[in-house]
């Protein structure tokens, strides 16, 4: 009871201001969107066809945005699952020699574009969203390892060697010292891969994977001004409330390690 | 009798010392572990290993998809052959290892070496086979496990891990069996990875027909002699040159007001706002006494020297022009960016530090927008072209910088600023002469990062309209010529690569000698 | 000259002033440290006299080249600083700049040519005793302690009458510190610089400085005096417990072994006889004596049990002393000196290691009394 008190007395105006602001205006965005974009669309027009009408509604959309979550959604959760274990290896005993060359290969291909890595992956594994999902995944990969790995580097060997002293066993310091103090830096490569997998899969539609992309890539060349904003500030939307929400979970997270 | 049975036990022991091998191998993959194993390194147990792995893959191979080459006239047949098969694989790959480890220093014997690989092989495959008998019998073919999008695609993932895995226990298993260092294994494995890519492109040209590679080097060729590649390529670079250096001046201009202590507003800075205001407004005037008068004839002299220089200098400069061109046939948009920006700096003059935090905030909030949503979108005001491009590009070229100048002037250190500031150093003297020649490091590791990332905008910036390198790529997609997308993309990739490296070149020749040698 | 006539400085959101009314005369030619307890405003009032930080009230004047006082408070900032050294504990040389380009900084300010920079630099180098090789080394090439004698060598570039010094000391191990403030010393006796000193530690006050300010929390000025008159007349209770119970052995800080030492020791020739020198002993009653050559240098010394029923020449039975002092010690290192070996009498040498004089515990205890009854006496 009294720690519910202390919690309500902890807010500030500040926390509110850093709490709804973002989500507001991002509101505030989609309903403009939906009231100068979307409900002016004429029924039985080109546009009507592609993105839907106020009569018939608007599943074209609901559905590309849920498309869009779909390809970022398992990427990077996929790229969480291969990128940690894999983040975790290379810090332990025997495999720290190989950390540099395999974090040095992995930042070389970060600087390889995503659209090239898109379009030489078509050409392996065909258009569809299979292949945007691979490269979003291959791509998300490398903030990852090399968060997790610099975050577990960066726990202090003190730390380290006063655990060993209290005897815990490798597995125990690993799981229960590394780790928790390495997850705010690993979070935040969470956090890095999954905007910019927002950006990527924007591009898939080049390549068939449907998504809000859909809306851009269909509206430049059809010079459909009003499909071009739709799929652009959705997607802009997107990317910034995923961002948001991360960052609020990091910084609990900082939070509580404090 | 007693005989038979000291046998007995013989044939159990060995068996239970090959599953502890296993269990071994499996549960506790480190150095001790392989170089305890190593001494109990038998050839029997090899070719058992090897035996039961073919046994395994030949039973999932009979039962589930026999391939063509198995002539299946005897099931016993077969599987002798699967399993001589897997032995003779695994013996040669072996020795191909064991020859390169040798060469580059190993010291372990060939049955040690083999034995250990076998540890990895067998109990690997193993796993791997039965995980594709279950996924089979649970009625998944191949190409479901591998769709990442189907309800099992997780299977893949736990595939490639099984395959990371057994990477590393290889390099466990290199290092134990001859006693290198870590970086004689890895270039013992990159030589066999290498040497087999070297046979795979020989062997392609040994077949003497047309492959991937002659292919697509016969199609760059073609557009270079046609003089496309060329002009691509040109128009990517000014594209993100001139971005690049617009950005620049911007963002670290920002990037050191937003470090500086505020300032008043006084009426001194009429004299150089009023000036500034009416140049863009006379500039912007769309039918103004001025405003073509100024535009138009930029624009003639452009044009002229767009052509004629197009012509005579084989369009090195060309693009470059065509963006000049781009931008001065857009004067009310430029007058508009104009006051914007004056009126963004001049605020951030007025705030100096206070205004750092927002800054930054917004910063990292425009460079979260996707690329091709930020083109869409100045569609409206800009339409398609070079204009709209090289807004977008500069827009995201001068958030690193201007993140990065931030940082490296707040890095400097207190003490540094206050002796320069105590021997009478100006605030302008104390930024140029100290504040940001230390930072230099870390605001040109923000162009690196920018040009990076612009290399891979410009490409996108040709499906509005621009002459960069994502022409092929797009329409290669478009036409279906896997040859035209292969090369954008690569040349992208090759691109990106080598600014890169020429940027980290850069950065280290730009870092003031003094700073060099410190941690 | 620096004279700070009713400064006071209140930091903007606070109520109660950091420098509370303070106002004393550092004498051209002098050492002032300022010393008090951490957060008294010491190193704000050193601040105010460049106008780092500007004072709320008061006013602070500098004796500029030409011999006039001049209001700092009228002066442009930038020009003032310029005129006066400012070295910090942290030293803050820049990394990015060759020493020579460091220590030009100021003269590269004041427009200076460049072979006038160098040649300013080469003396402030020998000045320092540090090889000219320096010039174009970097910060970081350098130590601890020859980082701070270029922090102190880039203040005195341009030859200001005036320094300011904010513990420049602090950063730096005992030992070394010990060193540069001692070559610091001989260096002030050349350059006679006006020098406001902060720092926290009293010792160092004490020892560096010809008049010490204490100051206490609130930023009031509790005692401006000689080390001497603050060490034997502290003016009240804070500046006794501030200056410490041992203050009496403080005192023996400023007290060099020159002033209390036997000037016409009792020595031996080493070209002497034993027989002689045996004589000798007994007539003056001592079982020990320090032996020297015909240069007066230290050979070491003899016993007379090692004398007795010996014949030859003295330096054959010479045994080589542990220790000797340097006549510019203070008393109080002299002392410590003088308690690790087991000697009743230390031989005082000077910079050539001849002897001048001989020093025992008994002359510095007389020399404490002597200090310590001449205060009474004023105090009466």
């Amino acid at each position: 009871m009294e720690e519910k008190t202390s919690f309500w007395s902890r807010i500030t105006f500040s926390d509110i201001v850093d709490w709804t602001l973002i989500p507001i205006l991002m509101i505030g965005v989609v309903i403009s969107v939906y009231i100068w974009l979307l409900l002016p669309i004429e029924p039985g027009s080109m546009e009507a066809n592609i993105i839907g009408d106020p009569v018939s509604g608007f599943s074209n959309v609901w559905a590309s945005v849920l498309q869009h979550l779909k390809l970022i959604g398992i990427s990077s959760v996929l790229a969480i699952l291969a990128a940690v274990p894999a983040g975790i290896l290379i810090t332990r005993e025997g495999f720290r020699d190989f950390a540099d060359i395999i974090l040095g290969v992995a930042n070389f291909g970060q600087s390889v574009p995503s659209i090239a890595i898109l379009a030489l992956f078509m050409g392996i594994m065909g258009i569809g969203a299979p292949t945007a999902i691979f490269a979003l995944w291959l791509y998300a990969l490398l903030p990852i390892v090399r968060n997790t790995a610099t975050g577990i580097d960066e726990v202090s060997a003190d730390v380290i060697e006063a655990a060993r002293g209290m005897g815990l066993t490798n597995r125990q310091i690993l799981f229960d010292i590394e780790l928790p103090l390495s997850f705010p830096v690993m979070f935040a490569g969470i956090r890095t891969a999954s905007v910019i997998n927002v950006g990527t899969a924007a591009l898939g539609a080049f390549i068939g994977a449907g998504g809000l992309g859909n809306f851009i890539i269909t509206g430049i060349p059809l010079s459909r001004e009003r499909m071009i904003l739709i799929g652009a500030i959705l997607t802009a939307v997107m990317a910034v409330m995923v961002d948001w929400i991360l960052g609020k979970i990091e910084d609990r997270l900082v939070f509580r390690r404090e | 009798m007693p005989q038979k049975e000291e046998n007995k036990t013989a044939f159990i022991g060995f068996w239970q010392g090959l599953l502890d091998d296993w269990m071994a191998v499996l549960t506790r993959p480190n150095i001790e572990t392989y170089i305890r194993l190593k001494e109990r390194a038998t050839s029997p147990k090899i070719v058992l290993n090897l035996a039961l792995l073919g046994l395994v893959i030949g039973l999932y191979v009979l039962t589930i998809q026999p391939p063509a080459f198995i002539q299946t006239d005897s099931l016993l047949l077969d599987l002798g052959r699967l399993i001589f098969y897997t032995e003779a694989d695994f013996f040669i790959l072996s020795l191909i290892l064991f020859v390169i480890a040798g060469l580059l220093g190993g010291t372990g014997g060939f049955v040690e070496h083999s034995y250990l690989l076998s540890l990895i092989t067998a109990p690997l495959g193993l796993v791997i086979v039965a995980f594709l008998f279950v996924a089979n019998k649970l009625g998944l073919t191949l190409a479901a496990i591998m769709n990442p999008l189907s309800s099992i695609g997780i299977t893949t993932i736990f595939i490639v891990l099984f395959g990371l895995y057994a990477f590393l226990l290889l390099l466990f298993a290199l290092e134990a069996a001859h006693e290198m260092e870590s970086h004689q294994v890895i270039y013992t494995i990159g030589a066999v990875l290498g040497s087999w890519g070297i046979l795979r492109v020989i062997a392609m040209f040994a077949a003497g027909e047309d492959n991937i590679i002659t292919q697509e080097s016969a199609f760059l060729a073609e557009e270079w002699a046609r003089g496309t590649l060329q002009q691509a390529i040109l128009g990517h670079l000014w594209m993100v040159a001139f971005s690049v250096f617009i950005a620049v001046v911007i963002g670290v201009v920002m990037g050191v007001l937003i470090t500086m202590p505020p300032k008043r507003p006084s009426v001194s800075h009429l004299f150089f706002l009023i000036p500034l205001g009416v140049f863009f407004l006379i500039w912007a005037a769309p039918k103004g006494w001025l405003g073509m008068g100024i535009a138009d004839p930029i624009m003639e002299i452009s044009d002229t020297l767009d052509i004629g220089l197009t012509r005579a200098a084989k369009g090195f400069f060309g693009p470059l022009l065509s963006l000049l061109s781009a931008i001065v046939r857009k004067p009310a948009a430029v007058g508009m960016i104009g006051v914007i920006l004056t009126v963004i700096l001049y605020a951030l003059l007025l705030a100096g530090e206070s205004a750092s935090e927002l800054t930054l905030y917004i910063a990292g909030i425009i460079l979260t927008i996707p690329s091709i949503a930020l083109f869409g979108v100045f569609i409206g005001p800009f339409s398609i072209g070079a204009f709209n491009a090289v807004v977008a590009l500069t827009l995201y070229a001068q958030l690193p910088i201007l993140r990065n100048t931030y940082t490296g002037i707040k890095e400097v250190k207190p003490e540094i600023v206050e002796a320069g500031r105590g021997m009478g150093m100006t605030e302008f003297q104390l930024l140029r002469n100290v504040k940001i020649p230390i930072a230099t490091p870390v605001i040109m590791a923000g162009v690196r990062v920018s040009v990076v990332m612009l290399v891979g905008i410009a490409a996108i910036a040709s499906y509005i309209g621009n002459d960069t390198l994502g022409d092929y790529i797009f329409h290669g997609i478009q036409r279906v010529q896997p040859l035209r997308y292969y090369a954008g993309a690569i040349t992208v990739a090759v691109f990106a690569l080598s600014m890169d490296y020429f940027l980290g070149w850069l950065q280290n020749r730009l870092t003031p000698e003094g700073l060099k040698g410190r941690r | 000259m620096i004279k700070l006539e009713h400064v006071t400085k209140i930091y903007p959101g606070t109520t109660s002033p950091a420098v509370d009314d303070l106002s004393f005369t550092v004498p051209t030619g002098e050492i002032c440290t300022i010393v008090g307890p951490s957060g008294c405003g010491k190193t704000t009032t050193m601040k105010m006299v460049n106008r780092l930080i500007e004072p709320t009230d008061g006013e602070i004047y500098v004796l500029n080249e030409r011999g006039e006082m001049q209001n700092v408070l009228e002066m442009d900032p930038i020009i003032l600083r310029r005129n006066i050294g400012y070295v910090i504990q942290q030293i803050g040389l820049f990394p990015h700049r060759t020493i020579l380009q460091n220590m030009g900084t100021v003269p590269k300010l004041l427009e200076w040519d460049n072979t006038r920079i160098r040649s300013r630099a080469e003396e402030l180098l020998d000045m320092m005793n540090m090889p000219h090789e320096f010039l174009d080394r970097y910060p970081h090439e350098l130590s601890g302690g020859q980082r701070q004698r270029i922090g102190v060598a880039r203040a005195m570039a341009s030859d200001p009458p005036v320094m300011l010094m904010d513990e420049p000391f602090g950063a730096i191990d005992p030992i070394n510190r010990n060193l540069l403030q001692n070559e610091f010393l001989r260096l002030q006796q050349e350059i006679k610089k006006t020098i406001l000193f902060v720092t926290h530690d009293i010792d160092e006050a004490i020892k560096m400085g010809d008049k010490i300010a204490i100051l206490n929390a609130n930023g009031q000025l509790e005692q401006y005096d000689s080390p001497a008159k603050i060490l034997s007349e502290p003016a009240n209770e804070f500046i006794e417990d501030f200056v410490g119970a041992d203050r009496t052995l403080k005192q023996l800080n400023l007290i060099r072994v020159e002033e209390v030492m036997d000037k016409k020791p009792f020595l031996l020739q080493s070209t002497q006889s034993v027989e002689e020198a045996l004589q000798v002993m007994d007539e003056e009653g001592q079982d020990y004596a320090y032996v020297v050559d015909s240069d007066r240098r230290l050979q070491g010394y003899v016993s007379r049990k090692d004398l007795k029923e010996k014949s030859g020449w003295i330096d054959e039975y010479t045994t080589t002393a542990a220790t000797s002092l340097p006549i510019t010690m203070n008393l109080r290192d002299a002392l410590s000196e003088m308690l690790m070996v087991d000697y009743s009498t230390i031989c005082v040498v000077d910079n050539r290691d001849r002897v001048r004089g001989t020093v025992n515990t008994a002359m510095v205890q007389e020399a404490l009394m002597e200090t310590h009854s001449s205060g009474k006496r004023e105090e009466v």
